[in-house]
Formats: C-alpha cells, sequence, structure tokens
C-alpha cells in the first residue's frame, strides 16, 4: 500500500471513530488521559521531584537560617 | 482513557505487541497532546486470535462504515480487512496497526529492540525503540511528520550512543 493510501486510510478511520464516539464519554476519557499522563511523565519532568523544584528552592525562607 | 486497562488486557491475552506513537513518546521522553493508544501488533493468525479475545474483553468497536459500527465480533477475521483500525473501546481509543509506515515487514527486529518499561500503576509496557519511532516519523510525508517528536529522539538516540 503507497503511502498516501496508508494517510488516507487513517484519516477515514479516525473520521469514523470520531463520529461513533460518545461525545460524554470521549471527554471522560480526555480527562482520564490527562491525569495519567501527568503521573506517568519521564522521571525527569515528574512534580515534586528535586530536578523539577527550582523555583520553589529559590523561593526565599521566611525562616532565617540557623535559627 | 484508562490505558493500564487497555495494556494490562493485551498483556493477561499474551497478545504480541509494541507500544508506539504519542504514548510511547509520552512514558519514554515528553508530554504530547494524544487521545489514543497504539499498538503495532504481530501480524500473524494466531496472534490476531489473541488479540481479538484482548479486543472483546476491552468492549472494543469498529465498522467499515459508521452505520456498521457495532462491537468486534468473535471470530477474528474482520482484522484482516485492512492494516490500520482505529477503534473505540470501554477505556478510550485504540488504534491497532498490522504494518507500520517505515518498519513494514521488521516486525521481529523492532520487537528485538524493544524497550521494556513500566506503566506508573506497574503495567509492563513493551515499547519500540527510539531509532525505530524516529524511521516511523521519517517514513511520512513531511505534512504529517512530528518535528518536535523528531528532534527529541535524535537527541535521545545521540545520547544513548554517546554513552
Amino acid at each position: 500500500m503507497k503511502s498516501a493510501q496508508v494517510s488516507q486510510l487513517k484519516r477515514e478511520e479516525e473520521r469514523k471513530r470520531d463520529a461513533a464516539f460518545d461525545p460524554a464519554q470521549r471527554w471522560q476519557h480526555i480527562q482520564q488521559t490527562i491525569t495519567w499522563a501527568e503521573a506517568n511523565l519521564p522521571p525527569h519532568l515528574r512534580r515534586n521531584r528535586p530536578r523539577t523544584r527550582g523555583p520553589e528552592k529559590r523561593r526565599p525562607s521566611i525562616v532565617p537560617p540557623h535559627e | 482513557m484508562n490505558v493500564d486497562a487497555m495494556l494490562l488486557v493485551l498483556n493477561e491475552e499474551q497478545v504480541d505487541y509494541l507500544l508506539i506513537g504519542g504514548m510511547n513518546f509520552l512514558i519514554r521522553h515528553l508530554p504530547e497532546l494524544t487521545f489514543d493508544v497504539d499498538i503495532w501488533a504481530r501480524d500473524e493468525e494466531e496472534n490476531l486470535r489473541r488479540l481479538n479475545r484482548a479486543l472483546r474483553r476491552l468492549g472494543a468497536q469498529w465498522g467499515r462504515t459508521e452505520a456498521e459500527w457495532r462491537p468486534v465480533p468473535e471470530d477474528p477475521g474482520w482484522l484482516q480487512l485492512q492494516t490500520i483500525f482505529c477503534l473505540t473501546t470501554d477505556h478510550g481509543a485504540l488504534d491497532v496497526f498490522r504494518e507500520v509506515r517505515g518498519l513494514e515487514g521488521r516486525y521481529a527486529e523492532c520487537k528485538a529492540r524493544r524497550v521494556r518499561t513500566e506503566t506508573a500503576a506497574g503495567v509492563a509496557c513493551p515499547c519500540l525503540s527510539d531509532r525505530d519511532m524516529l524511521a516511523c516519523q521519517e517514513a511520512l510525508p513531511p505534512s504529517e511528520q512530528k518535528t518536535r517528536r523528531m528532534e527529541v529522539l535524535r537527541e535521545a538516540i545521540r545520547r544513548s550512543e554517546a554513552k
């Protein structure tokens, strides 16, 4: 199958699926995907890890050091 | 979309597959806007039978036309109709590829290069390697290529080769 035909097939498949999806269910799946994606980011991009905590580290502390 | 549920069922049914596309890129590199799971299934009769069992457990639906959209049948013969299927499932959108552009006829060697990883929930996930992910992108017409993804993949390959 030629590349253009594959592209056409993929587009047509996506079009059919979009038409078949229940919009409410689709929206629910999108929300779930965002939650899942956050939990599955590569380690260096996850929240609350030392490498991603730069701005927090730079924030001045209320308590002066050594007190 | 419950990606873990989809992968878990594929694993339980012992489907021979590789995770490709945006979810592969998201797990291994950077977040990318993607709303479906893309898998490349080994194109072999017994594997397609296992895949069909998994799809039925996932509540997959497909149709040749919108009017024929319905749960996938018990007979896996429909999987021979074409090489790409975009399905709905109870857990979200799932794209099944029997052939992948740029990697035609090379499933076995791509599988040998796969990266075994796990999702955050601990579900095993066989991922297409960066080199093969890049080959897929390079085989696409320029208008369909994801340039940012390609840059990141090239950089990841360069870094792994420098080690």
